[in-house]
């Protein structure tokens, strides 16, 4: 069974009622708040990163509310004409589809101007944001109160936090996995419905935010990666920066001790010597930090093995380079380093290096702000790599075991080869899995290249599936393709998702098709 | 090599500006790729000398530092990637986007920008050789006064690329308009 999939990704809004709709959003946001037709400000408004011009999908209108009143009257409006909207928190989540939606013709939501920091409670370490606040803008609120708190950005600081958090990204510290710091979300449902989760609730004023969950269902995961509301709010655990961040990282000069280096960390990542949040990262995934293709005279073929070994020589990388971070007591610190040396006694050819020897190698200065849980943009400089670089996205997860990381590793690298793109990909540490994040680069406006990336994103999901692996984040452009594998006992899991949409927003307004879940009204069919 | 990323940002300096136009020179923020030679050169033509060096994340408090000021600069692609949508939410768009490409031992110089700044521009450009960069940053005032994308042209120059060179750099001026 397939689920539905439009042959023209494009929005069908009746021409009366949008016209009609925009008028009455005019005059409840404020005519400049609301840009339609050739207004240049909707310009910013698709994936700047499309594999295509054909993937561009442009909008008709964006809507700018800046504040939940105004959202409100704006989602009223919607459901009184009919016409869907893709809500956006800032929209640089570049990798999987930016600032576009599933369709063409799409109304946009875009909350960037709804950017309040509501509260941040240093003695309880939390903080509640709205959604146009970005980690950027925290990182600077908090240096402004000299809190001794630190959130836990992702690779790229300028996003969304709530974004960031509903997305289930992940950061660099202690903290790294972001759902884990979500304590509770204040929802406006496609039925109008108001509703704040767990403790989040004004009548639970003294305990809000100290508990993700309260009494009866906790439901906040069933609004990350979805489509069932608008989160107009959101609590967010924060750490308090710890006495000692030691950054080091670990080189391996063959790949194929990949095997060994995951066998090795598996045991400290379990009993807690290691946190999640560290990468093993390939060479060209540091390498692009710094240097291109161009310079490397690289020609159009993915960059040779030999090459790849002199670079590796001239950076002082290895083929694997694992960041990570020590943090918390000064005294527990240097007993967790001595741990880590020895356990990597096993591993052939492993190298364990500090900041005073390792400081000023590709990566290591980024990855040891991200740990210190400062927010930073240097992470787009891998786009460097193929010229005016773009890059999509594939995230998926597989055990915490050697032969599962060393098995992805090499299928995707031989699938790279083959569709003529380099291999250019970290594996991030999780508690018990591995997230294999794949970054697909190629040369933005360039069709073919495009083409060549989009053909590979296809390859790779099919075999990640084929290896039992399970995607954890797609690009917009493959969610049904996602969706698809998702299909035990005849799509349950879809069927249930599908339900709760017609439940939560039953004239099928918000986020049309977001993680492969259409609404009825959209005439959903499987073949 | 190439290492890691930073930036030098500081405000254009009367010092590179000829004598006649140093006294009215127009304040204007300058962010140049660090690493890079060419774009060090810029940065010294611009008088950044003794400017500061920081890393990425800085980018976006210095443009809120700037306060509405023009803003030119040379980098890596990715650098003004970030940069020109960091500056878009401040109420700023790009007057002049240049790319600057080094292939088998041509210079390739693609400009954007208002009609009337090109001309001289590319001329300078075509007599600049290794010299490019200087001629970028002299024409920074000039740049920021102007308001739009309207024009375009190009220019290709017999020239190696240097050791350190990013093969690809890109040079803009953003303002608020």
């Amino acid at each position: 069974m397939k689920p539905r999939r439009d042959s023209v990704p494009t929005a069908r809004i009746a021409a009366p009622s949008l016209a009609a709709a925009l008028a009455d959003w005019r005059s409840a946001l404020g005519p400049q708040w609301v840009l339609s037709g050739q207004a240049p400000g909707l310009a910013p408004y698709h994936d700047e990163f499309a594999p295509g011009p054909e993937a561009l999908r442009a909008p008709v209108a964006a809507l700018q509310p800046a504040n939940l009143k105004q959202l409100r009257r704006a989602l009223h409006i919607a459901r009184r004409h009919g016409v869907p909207l893709w809500p956006l928190a800032t929209g640089r989540n570049l990798g999987y589809g930016g600032a576009g939606a599933r369709q063409a013709g799409m109304v946009m939501l875009d909350l960037k101007r709804m950017n309040r920091i509501v509260e941040i409670n240093e003695k309880l370490a939390y903080a509640v944001v709205e959604p146009g606040v970005s980690y950027l803008d925290l990182q600077r609120e908090l240096a402004r109160r000299n809190s001794r708190l630190v959130a836990a950005p992702p690779a790229a600081g300028w996003g969304s936090v709530l974004g960031n958090l509903l997305e289930r990204g992940h950061g660099h510290t202690a903290r790294a996995e972001q759902f884990d710091n979500l304590c509770g979300l204040q929802l406006l449902l496609g039925n109008g419905t108001l509703i704040d989760t767990g403790f989040s609730a004004p009548d639970h004023g003294k305990v809000a935010r100290l508990l993700p969950w309260a009494h009866g269902p906790w439901v906040d995961g069933l609004f990350t990666q979805s489509n069932f509301a608008v989160v107009t709010r959101l609590g967010l655990w924060l750490g308090p920066a710890p006495e000692v961040v030691r950054p080091y990282r670990v080189t391996v000069a063959v790949e194929d001790d990949l095997h060994a280096l995951v066998e090795a960390l598996r045991p400290l990542l379990l009993a807690g010597v290691i946190a999640p949040g560290g990468s093993i990262v390939s060479l060209l995934g540091d390498a692009a930090l710094v240097t291109t293709r161009h310079r490397l005279k690289a020609g159009d073929q993915p960059l040779s093995r030999e090459a790849c070994a002199r670079l590796a020589r001239d950076l002082n990388l290895g083929a694997w380079n694992y960041h990570g971070a020590f943090s918390g007591a000064a005294a527990v610190v240097a007993g967790d380093a001595r741990v880590l040396r020895a356990a990597l006694e096993t591993v052939p050819g492993a190298a364990l290096e500090f900041e005073d020897r390792a400081g000023d190698t590709p990566g290591f200065a980024l990855r040891a702000r991200l740990a210190r849980g400062v927010a930073d943009t240097e992470a787009h400089a891998v786009l460097d790599w193929v010229g005016a670089g773009a890059h999509l996205d594939l995230d998926t997860s597989l055990p915490l075991r050697g032969d599962a990381a060393l098995k992805a590793f090499q299928a995707q690298r031989d699938q790279c080869e083959a569709h003529g793109l380099d291999y250019v990909a970290e594996f991030q540490l999780g508690a018990r899995d591995l997230k294999h994040r794949h970054r697909l680069l190629f040369e933005r406006g360039d069709a073919r290249a495009g083409r060549r990336a989009r053909e590979l994103y296809q390859a790779l999901l099919a075999g990640a599936a084929q290896r039992g692996e399970g995607v954890l984040r797609s690009h917009l452009e493959f969610m049904d393709e996602v969706a698809a594998h998702y299909a035990w006992n005849d799509q349950a899991w879809l069927r249930t998702c599908e339900a709760l949409k017609d439940a939560l927003d039953p004239a099928g307004l918000l986020a049309p098709g977001k993680s492969g879940v259409w609404p009825g009204r959209a005439g959903r069919k499987r073949d | 090599m190439i290492d890691r990323r930073s930036f030098i940002i500081g405000m254009l300096g009367a010092a590179a500006l000829p004598l006649s136009r140093a006294r009215a020179a127009p304040r204007i923020g300058v962010v140049v790729d660090g690493v890079c030679g060419d774009a060090r050169r810029y940065a010294d033509a611009c008088g950044l000398a003794r400017a500061a060096r920081r890393d990425a994340g800085a980018l976006e408090i210095e443009l809120v530092a700037l306060d509405g000021l023009p803003c030119v600069g040379l980098g890596r692609d990715s650098q003004y990637f970030v940069l020109a949508r960091l500056a878009a939410e401040h109420g700023y768009r790009a007057v002049y986007e240049g790319v600057h490409l080094y292939t088998d031992g041509v210079l390739d110089h693609r400009l954007r920008a208002a009609r009337t700044a090109l001309p001289r521009m590319i001329s300078a450009l075509r007599e600049a050789g290794p010299d490019w960069p200087l001629v970028l940053a002299a024409a920074a005032p000039r740049l920021a006064s102007t308001h739009a994308l309207a024009s375009a042209a190009h220019c290709r120059v017999a020239l190696a690329a240097p050791p350190d060179s990013a093969g690809r750099l890109v040079s803009w001026c953003l303002a608020r308009r």
